[in-house]
């Protein structure tokens, strides 16, 4: 009895390494059979959000450019560096410039973590940008998409707010005159109450401040306030959007895409395939009873591949291609970092954020349009489209709907032309307090180069949407102008607004100080 | 329709070439070499190259300053320098049991706190002192002098001889 | 039917590749390329020139490659300054190249660097681990570049806070010259001192370059270089400025430079300060009479003599401050509940002296 049981431990004992890989690998080996491939997705905790086939227009480039895919790389990237930053960094006024400093100078790795965290926060924000007019342009946000979208509006706030949030860390003078000018941002309710005399009941202006700031001024409250949403609470409200994002994408029945055609031949990754009647048999067990435009069940797999490998390549390669990009620029150029935070000597022009800064050229016209109205119109037309616009057809396809392209050239024109036209006419003319000394603030709220380019810009949609007799063209009008706008203000309040928010021509004709 | 075939191969899948393999291998493999090497430099990060804190060494003169049987306090240090026939050494003064600084008594050192005892070499004889007064490693300093690091505890009977 | 993914698997081996290559690159860099480990590869070569006698092989035998500092976390500095610097404290490599010549003149002995830094008297980044970085020149968005040459004495200025000083014949005359012979208390004021028609100069060494207008200044755009510029033609620098032109020889604009340099917000500790001498009423043999005469050494040891009823005196500085110690010269049970001295009446004077005292004989 004790000599078999003996044998028997020492047997086990003999077979360790192969038990104890097969426990952690169900397979142990590259799978070799479609069944072993979709086992090798839907088996694992982390890959089995993919769908175990997916769409052979979804591995296409240049479809989505791999937007998508790039933000979530970069968040990665700057959770890891986030994270690697914390060991050093500390959230005091007295102590967080000088731990940049030590960062920079003594950490092993320091310059380069913090450097890829600052260029990778960058990429990210221009990914996102760029992911959302990806999927507007491809049409994917309708049925049933639109809730995706919405998500998706809420993870650009999430990710802008992050990104400001950060901002403030190093706590040098870059950093604290963006967020005072950030801070009066959020202030700018103001503007409205006080034109209108109300601010001693009603004033969210001075709530919003007080909420951030946690005082009235940007101090050791504001700093410590902004690590807790910086490191923390932001990070995991992104983290649960981005999982509702994935989720939602798989339930959607994958990437938008045009219908496939039923029956005869396709045309597909430069051939002509037989596209297959419905199989007799079910292939997927319980995702039979999974609504939804999926890889569909009772149809052949035709024009899919398996995720494994082909998705995973894909992915793969989007994700070291946005570590290479900012691993070469962390490599060669360093993040800024100014002198110390000085409350005494404010930095001139002091200029928030890049991405902020078309809403500051706003803000300094009104503060109250610029700060308050205009984002509010943005965000809510932007979350209004997928609910306005609702006739199927273009999902997938780079302006699918006929007369899409000319409608977004136009457009883009049209924008470019009101946006320098009344750009210039201000510079050259000034605007209405210039010309009314007296006027009451009202009325400058209310008719400012912002509003009138939301005037503008909405009433060219309009008249799209009349001649063309389409949604979905007056649709491409809109954003069109939206994204020319808000490209073209902030160009120029980083290039040509100098000292006193003066306009220059060029930063080498600032006057010396 | 074409099914499966006989081994249940994707349909999709073209025959092994082995060109395709040596890119999938070079590909997969240079992918975990860069994650490797990443993944060596932020482990590398938690371990301080330098680290924060006054230095604390001491430069306390030339070794003629301490005839033998001699001994000294460095009162802001607080650090004894004794000097016997078998060198010099140097005893903390910081009390092991909650960091008060000690004086000389006949017997040793004392402290004024809890009333902590230790003998001349440091040795704890009575009180709640839980050890021995360390030991501070002394050597000598690029302009010749003596140095206490009194980062430094070595054990007990150590000389820098002279 | 082409592999849809073959793409991928380029893009992955190149991106990887170049990430791959990059880490190392940036490995290689900073392991062994950098400016600093240059620098104490150098010196290693030079110890072994050196490393002729017993000490020379001791020395050369416990250096290491690392970064080193100096911590004063009482003039909250933090100098890296030693990582290049490496003998500044060897007098064997008086005739070697920069960065590793020992430390010129006898100031160390009064001034060792374990007690002040480097940064607190020569200004520039104490953190930083470079050449350029640690601002021996100007450095954009570091507003406090290196003292060089006479500028120096200055820092002197900080800590000697009054009346002359041999050893900075500049900030010495500087001194005189504000109160003498160009009166300019008139018009500015230091502390309490002077009127106030124009700008404070009590921390103008400090003040951020921010604050300053460099439109007109032909020169470097450097505090003194302001200083110095202003002092020799004022309305050139300050185009409506009510000063006259105090006309005064290029030696006596370095003077006043050198002071307004010195008058910082930099406010060293008070074990750092030098007061005059004059300023003290009781000399230590005073003051220890004036002890024994209080009773004090009944019960309290004070160097090697007292007695042991209550702490030894001589063991009390590093954990009281002066402050403390007037306040328990002054109300012994308000400073230490459960006290058992007997307290004895003293003065707000007496008190004084004897913290002086108690603090000058640590």
């Amino acid at each position: 009895m004790a000599d078999t049981a003996a044998r028997e431990f020492l047997h086990n004992l003999r077979h360790l390494p192969q038990t104890f890989k097969d426990a952690w690998l169900r397979l142990g080996k590259v799978p070799e059979s479609e069944r072993e491939e979709s086992q090798a997705t839907f088996h694992n905790f982390f890959l089995h959000i993919h769908s175990v086939r997916v769409h052979l227009r979804t591995l296409n480039p240049t479809l989505t450019l791999g937007l998508g895919l790039i933000a979530t790389a970069s968040f990665i990237i700057l959770t890891i560096t986030g994270v690697l930053l914390m060991v050093y960094y500390k959230p005091s006024t007295e102590l967080a410039y000088q731990s940049m400093k030590d960062i920079h100078f003594t950490v092993a790795t320091g310059r380069f973590m913090r450097n890829l965290h600052r260029w990778s926060a960058h990429l990210m924000v221009v990914a996102v940008f760029a992911h959302m007019a990806r999927v507007f342009f491809t049409a994917s946000y309708k049925k049933p998409r639109e809730f995706n979208w919405l998500i998706g509006l809420a993870m650009l706030v999430t990710t802008l707010g992050l990104s400001f949030t950060g901002y403030l860390l190093p706590w040098d003078q870059l950093a604290y005159w963006a967020i005072t000018i950030g801070a009066n941002i959020a202030n700018s309710p103001r503007e409205l109450t006080d034109a209108l005399g109300i601010t001693a009941w009603l004033d969210p202006g001075g709530f919003q401040k007080r909420l951030l700031l946690g005082a009235n001024y940007v101090g050791e409250d504001a700093l410590i306030r902004f690590y807790v949403l910086h490191v923390f609470v932001l990070p995991l409200v992104l983290l649960i959007l981005v999982s509702v994002h994935f989720w939602r994408i798989r339930k959607d029945g994958g990437l938008a895409k045009p219908e496939d055609p039923m029956g005869g031949l396709a045309e597909w990754g430069g051939e002509r395939r037989p596209v297959f009647e419905p199989l007799a048999t079910k292939t997927y067990g319980l995702m039979a009873v999974v609504k939804g435009r999926r890889p569909p069940v009772n149809r052949g797999p035709e024009n899919t591949v398996m995720s494994w490998p082909h998705l995973f390549w894909a992915e793969m390669a989007v994700f070291m291609l946005t570590v290479a990009v900012t691993l070469i620029l962390s490599f060669y150029f360093d993040a800024p970092l100014k002198e110390i935070a000085n409350p005494s000597v404010p930095e001139n022009p002091a200029k928030a954020p890049w991405y902020f800064l078309g809403l500051q050229e706003l803000v300094s016209y009104s503060a109250f349009t610029g700060g308050v109205l205009i984002p509010l119109i943005a965000l809510v037309g932007l979350g209004l489209i997928p609910f306005l616009d609702r006739k199927p057809g273009g999902e997938g396809v780079w302006v699918g709907t006929p007369g899409e392209r000319q409608v977004a050239w136009q457009s883009l024109l049209y924008a470019l032309a009101v946006t320098v036209g009344l750009l210039a006419f201000t510079i050259n003319f000034g605007w209405l307090r210039h010309w009314f000394p007296n006027i009451h603030q009202l009325w400058i709220i209310v008719i400012n180069p912002g509003t009138l380019l939301v005037l503008l810009y909405a009433g060219w949609s309009l008249l799209v949407l009349q001649r063309r007799n389409s949604v979905r063209l007056a649709a491409v009008a809109l954003f069109t102008c939206f994204l020319v706008g808000f490209t073209l203000l902030t160009y120029f309040a980083t290039v040509h607004r100098g000292p006193n928010w003066e306009f220059y021509w060029w930063p080498s004709q600032w006057p010396v100080h | 329709m074409p099914a499966p075939n006989q081994q249940g191969e994707s349909r999709l899948a073209s025959p092994r070439v082995s060109r395709r393999s040596f890119l999938s291998l070079a590909s997969l493999g240079s992918f975990f070499a860069a994650i490797g090497v990443a993944a060596a430099g932020m482990l590398r990060l938690p371990n301080p190259t330098v680290l924060p804190g006054p230095v604390r060494r001491y430069k306390i003169g030339h070794a003629e300053e301490y005839p033998v049987g001699s001994e000294r306090r460095l009162e802001a240090e607080s650090v004894f320098i004794f000097r016997d026939a078998a060198g010099l050494y140097a005893v903390s003064a910081v009390c092991t049991h909650l960091g008060c600084i000690v004086s000389r008594s006949a017997e040793g050192f004392a402290c004024p706190c809890h009333g902590s005892r230790f003998g001349a070499t440091g040795e704890v004889l009575s009180g709640p002192a839980p050890r021995p007064l360390p030991w501070l490693e002394v050597t000598r300093a690029p302009d010749g002098q003596l140095v206490v690091l009194a980062d430094n505890e070595v054990s007990e009977g150590t000389r820098f001889r002279v | 039917m082409q592999d849809p993914a073959q793409p991928f698997r380029w893009v992955l081996l190149v991106s990887s590749l170049l990430t791959f290559s990059f880490l190392v690159a940036s490995l290689v860099e900073e392991n062994y390329l950098v400016e600093w480990r240059v620098r104490q590869r150098e010196y290693q070569s030079i110890l072994e020139q050196k490393a002729t006698d017993e000490l020379g092989r001791a020395l050369l035998r416990n250096y290491h490659i690392g970064l080193r500092q100096i911590s004063v976390p009482a003039l909250q500095v933090v100098d890296r300054c030693v990582t290049c610097h490496l003998a500044i404290d060897d007098p064997r490599m008086s005739d070697v190249r920069q960065p590793f010549r020992t430390h010129p003149g006898d100031l160390l002995k009064s001034h060792p660097i374990e007690r002040f830094g480097c940064t607190s008297c020569h200004l520039g980044q104490g953190r930083a681990t470079s050449y350029r970085d640690a601002a021996h020149e100007p450095l954009a968005f570091w507003d406090e570049p290196m003292l060089k040459g006479k500028y120096l004495q200055a820092s002197c200025g900080k800590c000697h806070l009054a009346g002359g000083l041999p050893q900075a014949a500049l900030l010495s005359l500087g001194r005189t010259l504000y109160r003498e012979e160009f009166a300019c208390d008139t018009c500015h004021r230091i502390n309490d001192e002077g009127g106030t028609e124009c700008p404070e100069l009590t921390h103008v060494g400090s003040k951020p370059l921010g604050a300053f207008d460099f439109a007109h200044v032909k020169g470097a755009r450097t505090r003194q270089q302001w200083l110095f510029e202003h002092f020799q033609d004022p309305q050139a620098i300050v185009p409506d400025s009510l000063m006259p032109n105090p006309e005064m020889t290029e030696e006596q604009a370095l003077a006043l430079t050198v002071l307004m340099l010195s008058l910082t917000d930099d406010i060293p500790p008070f074990d750092y300060i030098m007061r005059p001498a004059a300023g003290s009423t009781l000399a230590s043999a005073e003051a220890a009479a004036r002890f024994e005469e209080k009773g004090c050494l009944l019960c309290h040891q004070f160097g090697s003599r007292g007695g042991v009823l209550g702490p030894d005196l001589a063991s009390l500085t590093h954990q009281r401050n002066a402050d403390w110690l007037f306040r328990h010269f002054k109300d012994p049970h308000a400073a230490v509940p459960g006290s058992g001295i007997s307290p004895v009446q003293l003065s707000d004077a007496e008190a004084n002296e004897l913290t002086r005292y108690v603090l000058s004989v640590q």
